[in-house]
């Protein structure tokens, strides 16, 4: 796989053939050899038709035997069969060639981006050139080799009949060697024009898309109907679509005036070429089967050059700039043993964790996010994070997960530097519940065993559901903790936000890691039942280190220390008796949100 | 709720060509026209392009044994050189118009779409069956389209090709027409076939496929990229996804060899019916009943004349065939109930008197706290269906019969409830989650009617009004606001589109939320979507954007529905506060369950499963025993001095 897609090579056409001539030599091969034999099929059936004609003129004038005829017949018949029969025969190869580069490309595209530096992910740029690649992977590349098949396919067609034609009548070829080199790079320039002339269509048709969404969309029928917009939306909406639709009109008209511009030209070359053939006909040069043939094929090449020309040399374009992304996508750079599993956690104890001086700001961003922030953390200990949107609390997780790593300062873990662990080390020192928790829509068994991948043990599963009140839940389940989960699978059963909520909570709490992260997975929750799941949470994980992080206080309560966190620093920290008599921050955000429940 | 009885609304094709086809000659008329002469000419050209070449080779062929001169086979030459362009030129602009055609009547047709949605009832939106009719009606307008244009294109296109073609034959030797026959029937029976045995391979092996596109996402999606890298579930499911393609290929291989074998099953049908013309071309020449100039003419148009062939059947008709579902749900749309009302002058400003007020959502759907999800995926819809099937047998007892005869049960959201809001009072809703409170304010703002019972605005009931009028100098900030992408002065005047927008009135709305136009990089004009090149806003930011453009609209009543969830606790008390400034002399709703925020209004309203159970201000509820009380001794618990007691095992 890594010679497929190496982060140091810049992908070209070339690699359209090179990746599936690695995966699946034979299958390749054979698509190659049978598109040659295809585009060789006009010229030969131009040479049995001349055959055939011959003969039976020859038969008429009493100068051959009925039989002659016979073999050119044949030839004919043989033509025909294969010209029909043949994308048949090939679809066997085809798919098989199809099902290999899934299971090899796709999954090796799928690997890549598995192993991706999480900022790649987090950055909206870098992300839509991921979707971009990972859309349908195989398809794009398969694409490509077609493409590739389809200008050989051309050349191959153009070029026998060529030799045809000057065996006959030697300038002809000459003639059409000419023009059709020009008619190629009309051809491929306007191709490429029209993906650019597209693209500024496309601007305006997704702003037309977007407003069309406001619309007609469901989410947003309240607002439409109470704020009564839909006359002016539509108004703007029309002027954009109008925009897009002119461009793409112009568009279109010039693409079919060089199209059929490109065909006139041919047809008149036809013209002159059929012309002059006419006068070694009278003298007997050449025969009246051959003759019709010639007459045959350079009509034929006016119908290549129309459509198939366009339409071959118009996908260039968008297989060049799947290479440019596939290149930009291979050269993003990726986390050391990302896709580890996480070391044996019954190898690893957790004593300490200690912020000094870190300072961290998103790539790509101008605005620090932790500015010298310190901190000290305690085995055994329940800490909560608190502090306002944007503080800063969700940030720390993602440096402590190894999700990001270029903060400035030190991260100590047990006193050493965070980042001289491997990924596998950290994936057993801590476990998160994240505000976003991961729905998998597998049963319920398995979505908590993937808290610990390494040990599954159905007891253990069993009492973390039960601990955190899902076996009601279970025991409603047609076939209990197997039942898959979500909509994904027949049969499947989908939960409640708030059951989901605790399947995710059950996750960690079978997870065996020695620090336990709680991101806000209830904000969804009203205040009450949000205290309630921490309070749960905080009995069963006694003696466990975990750390809450919340913007509302009546939870941080629960913690034996809590954190603010303000302007990306420790603004306090204490107990809560401590903290409220200090009467700084943390008493005041107090007072505001208890003004709310008294 | 519903006046009349839902009846099937099944429509045949020949109908919805009758419909569709007026709407789309009043979009380009001229164009259309245009349309379908070119096609007429654009099908008989390619015939006449046959017979020209026969002509000239007969000529050549005559010069070439001497028994005409050469210049006759040069005027054949030019005879045929001018159909050839005119073949060209026609091919070019009969290829060019369609798409020309479509663009116009597209933008007509959209447009229609927009208007009719804009007058539909909100409450349609909740009904699953009709949900889809609105969802696909953009879809069914293409197909609509191409279904008329198809139409079309097989009259005065491809009939006229092998009439002329036929005829032709038919003059050469009676005989030869029957190619055409000989050519159409294995391509039809192939298509007819196809369609029986192609789609029932695919559904076979679509579950399979949505599985293993799900396990690709549960490896590399967004939204599970970091906990799976975490686990370290990778693994895990890679092996799930590698073998759900196993598994996905064995069935696809399968499939496609069966579908494969009998194509090429019918190719050879079509190859035998290719010699059989051949041999009758063959017979005809050495019968010397027609030319060799026609033998290899017609020869030479074979290939076309099946290509064509398969392009009117495998293509148009069978996109014909496969589109017709999507074309009824656009009919159905078209002819969807629109919100009735009449009057169209707004009632005053005065007092909302809900009387015996009871509403139940339509079938199909099976709650009314509705999912915040942006999307409504297909799966989703039919998830829900199926558990709304559960409940119906679990609520067997409360089924009762409908005028329709369909027994069904009725889960009501909001439950005879009466209330009057007096003019410019400030009223609070609250109740647990699911108690029917943003289904009320729904009902108090007039988005939805009520089932039962009725709500009067100053004494004029609200089925009586048109949407326009019923909505008038009524505001609200929803707990599901809307992330415009739009600059952010659209964003927040997108509420009201008669008011100016200058920049004094946006400021002023600004100021009251929070929201400081001067921090943002262009100002009122930036854009907030990076999709369009604009910024992302957080959902706090959001939150205010929201809160202003609900202030933004000239209202007499406004309410808010819990609007305040992602903002933190400090700006949460501001705008609260400025709130109860702004909505003294107005009439206010506010829905929340922060039971402390209720302060503000004159009375507080409890709702508890649809139904009103309590109404009072903070002093009488939390004297009484009862709904309010307990909420609002849960709620104190976490923030009582007292309390503390709760917390100690903890520590």
């Amino acid at each position: 796989m890594k010679e497929l897609l190496s982060s140091d090579k810049k992908y070209n056409f070339r690699d359209f053939l090179r990746i599936p001539f690695t995966v699946c030599p034979l299958y390749a091969g054979i698509k190659i050899l049978n598109q040659a034999v295809v585009s060789l099929l006009p010229s030969l059936q131009v040479l049995a038709t001349a055959a055939f004609i011959d003969s039976a003129l020859d038969i008429f004038a009493g100068k051959a035997e009925q039989a002659a005829i016979g073999m050119p017949l044949l030839c004919l018949i043989l033509i025909v069969a294969y010209n029909n029969l043949n994308w048949q025969l090939m679809s066997y190869v085809n798919l098989k060639m199809e099902m290999r580069l899934d299971f090899v490309y796709r999954t090796g595209i799928a690997q890549k981006r598995a192993s991706l530096e999480y900022r790649h992910v987090e950055n909206n740029d870098t992300w839509e050139l991921i979707n971009r690649v990972c859309a349908d992977p195989v398809g794009k590349l398969l694409g490509g080799f077609n493409n590739i098949c389809g200008i050989a396919n051309i050349v191959l067609r153009v070029g026998s009949l060529l030799v045809i034609l000057m065996a006959q009548v030697w300038w002809a070829g000459l003639a059409i060697v000419a023009i059709s080199v020009p008619l190629f790079r009309l051809a491929v320039k306007s191709g490429q024009q029209m993906y650019e002339e597209n693209k500024e269509a496309e601007k305006h048709r997704r702003r037309a898309n977007y407003l069309k969404s406001v619309l007609q969309g469901r989410e947003n029928v309240e607002e439409r109907t109470l704020f009564g917009y839909a006359q002016k939306v539509n108004r703007q909406w029309l002027e954009k679509y109008e925009a897009a639709r002119k461009i793409s009109v112009g568009v279109s008209a010039r693409y079919f005036i060089r199209l059929k511009g490109s065909s006139l030209v041919t047809v008149l070359l036809s013209l002159l070429i059929i012309s002059v053939l006419l006068f070694p006909l009278q003298r007997g040069l050449i025969t009246p089967g051959m003759f019709m043939g010639l007459v045959t094929s350079t009509l034929n090449l006016i119908q290549m050059m129309s459509w198939e020309l366009a339409d071959t040399m118009g996908q260039i374009a968008r297989n060049l700039e799947y290479c440019k992304d596939l290149t930009a996508f291979c050269a993003l750079s990726e986390t050391q043993g990302a896709l580890e599993l996480p070391a044996d956690s019954s190898e690893i104890t957790f004593e300490s964790l200690e912020f000094s001086h870190v300072t961290f700001r998103y790539p790509g961003t101008d605005k620090d996010i932790l500015s010298d922030f310190n901190l000290r953390l305690e085995c055994g200990r329940h800490y909560a994070f608190v502090g306002i949107n944007g503080a800063g609390k969700t940030t720390l997780t993602k440096l402590l997960t190894g999700l990001y790593d270029n903060y400035e300062g030190e991260i100590l873990l047990n006193g050493r530097e965070l980042k001289t662990f491997s990924q596998a080390q950290l994936k057993a020192f801590f476990s998160v519940v994240y505000q976003d928790f991961a729905r998998y829509q597998i049963s319920l068994e398995d979505n908590i065993a993937l808290g610990d991948v390494l040990h599954r043990d159905q007891d253990k599963i069993r009492t973390a559901a039960a601990s955190i009140g899902l076996d009601q839940a279970i025991a409603d389940l047609p076939r209990g903790m197997e039942t898959p989960l979500g909509k994904i699978k027949e049969n499947s059963v989908d939960l409640s936000g708030g059951q989901w909520q605790r399947v995710a909570i059950a996750r960690a709490l079978y997870n065996p890691a020695a620090v336990q992260i709680l991101d806000e997975p209830t904000a969804a929750l009203d205040p009450v039942a949000e205290s309630g799941i921490y309070e749960m949470f905080g009995k069963i994980s006694a003696g466990k280190s975990t750390i809450f992080i919340t913007h509302r206080l009546g939870a941080a309560r629960l913690a034996d220390e809590i954190i603010v966190v303000d302007g990306g620093k420790v603004a306090e920290k204490g107990s809560h008796e401590k903290l409220l008599s200090r009467n700084g921050i943390y008493a005041s955000m107090y007072e505001a949100q208890r003004s709310w429940y008294q | 709720m519903k006046k009349q009885t839902e009846k099937k609304r099944e429509r045949s094709a020949a109908g919805a060509l009758g419909k569709l086809l007026p709407v789309m000659m009043k979009a380009a008329p001229v164009l259309f026209a245009a349309n379908i002469l070119l096609s007429v000419f654009h099908g008989v050209s390619f015939g006449v392009e046959t017979m020209m070449q026969q002509r000239f080779f007969d000529k050549a062929v005559d010069a070439a044994g001497g028994e005409t001169g050469i210049l006759q086979a040069f005027l054949a030459l030019a005879f045929l050189g001018i159909t050839n362009v005119a073949c060209q030129v026609l091919n070019g602009a009969a290829n060019f118009l369609p798409g020309v055609v479509e663009g116009k009547a597209g933008a007509h047709l959209s447009r229609l779409i927009h208007e009719k949605i804009a007058r539909l009832d909100p409450v349609v939106f909740e009904d699953t069956e009709k949900l889809d009719d609105i969802n696909k009606a953009e879809q069914g307008k293409d197909s609509a389209f191409w279904y008329v244009y198809n139409v079309i294109a097989i009259l005065t296109f491809y009939i006229p090709y092998f009439a002329f073609m036929g005829w032709y034959l038919f003059s050469l030797k009676p005989i030869l027409a029957s190619a055409i026959v000989i050519i159409f029937l294995p391509t039809a029976l192939a298509q007819l076939l196809r369609v029986k045995v192609f789609a029932h391979l695919e559904d076979d092996s679509a579950p399979v496929r949505r599985e293993y596109e799900y396990y690709e996402t549960c490896m590399v999606g967004r939204e599970y990229f970091k906990e799976t890298r975490l686990l370290g579930g990778f693994f895990y499911f890679k092996k799930l996804y590698q073998e759900t393609l196993v598994c996905l290929q064995k069935l696809r291989f399968k499939a496609t060899m069966k579908a494969n074998l009998f194509e090429l099953s019918m190719r050879v049908l079509t190859v035998a019916g290719y010699c059989g013309i051949l041999w009758m071309l063959y017979d005809a020449l050495m019968k010397q009943e027609v030319t060799v100039g026609a033998f290899a003419a017609v020869f030479n148009s074979l290939g076309m004349l099946y290509s064509i062939m398969e392009e009117v059947i495998c293509r148009h008709m069978a996109e014909m065939a496969q589109n017709t579902g999507s074309i009824r749900n656009y009919l159905n749309f078209l002819a969807m109930e629109e919100r009735a009302g009449q009057q169209r002058e707004a009632p005053g400003w005065g007092d909302i008197v809900l009387e015996n007020v009871s509403f139940s959502y339509p079938a199909g759907n099976m709650e009314g706290n509705r999912s915040i999800g942006k999307s409504h995926s297909k799966e989703e819809k039919h998830s829900k269906e199926e558990k709304h099937s559960k409940e119906e047998k679990q609520f067997k007892e409360e089924k009762h019969s409908k005028e329709d005869g369909t027994a069904e049960p009725v889960k009501y959201a909001v439950k005879n409830v009466s209330l009057t809001l007096r003019k410019g009072e400030t009223l609070a809703v609250v109740g647990e989650n699911g108690s029917g409170k943003s289904t009320l304010i729904r009902l108090i703002a007039g988005l939805y009617l009520p089932g039962e019972g009725s709500v009067k605005k100053n004494g004029v009931d609200t089925r009586e009004l048109a949407m326009g009028a019923l909505t008038a100098r009524t505001s609200a900030v929803f707990q599901k606001y809307q992330r415009y992408q739009m600059t952010l002065a659209e964003n927040i005047s997108i509420s009201d589109a008669a008011a100016d927008c200058g920049k004094a009135r946006l400021d002023s709305v600004c100021e009251m939320t929070g929201t400081e136009a001067g921090a943002f990089p262009r100002g009122y004009e930036t854009m907030l979507s990076r999709e369009f090149d604009g910024i992302d806003l957080s959902g706090g930011q959001w939150q205010r954007v929201a809160i202003a453009r609900g202030f933004f609209r000239s209202h007499d009543l406004i309410i808010l529905d819990e609007p305040t969830a992602a903002i933190d606790p400090y700006e949460e008390t501001r705008i609260y506060n400025r709130f109860a400034e702004i909505a003294r002399d107005k009439s206010a709703v506010i829905v929340t369950h922060r039971l402390g925020s209720v302060k503000l209004a004159d009375r507080i309203l409890v709702m508890k499963d649809g139904e009103a159970v309590q109404t009072g201000t903070h002093e009488e509820l939390i004297a009484r025993e009862g709904e309010y009380k307990r909420l609002y001794e849960a709620q104190e618990q976490w923030y009582s001095e007292t309390a503390s007691a709760l917390l100690l095992p903890l520590k």
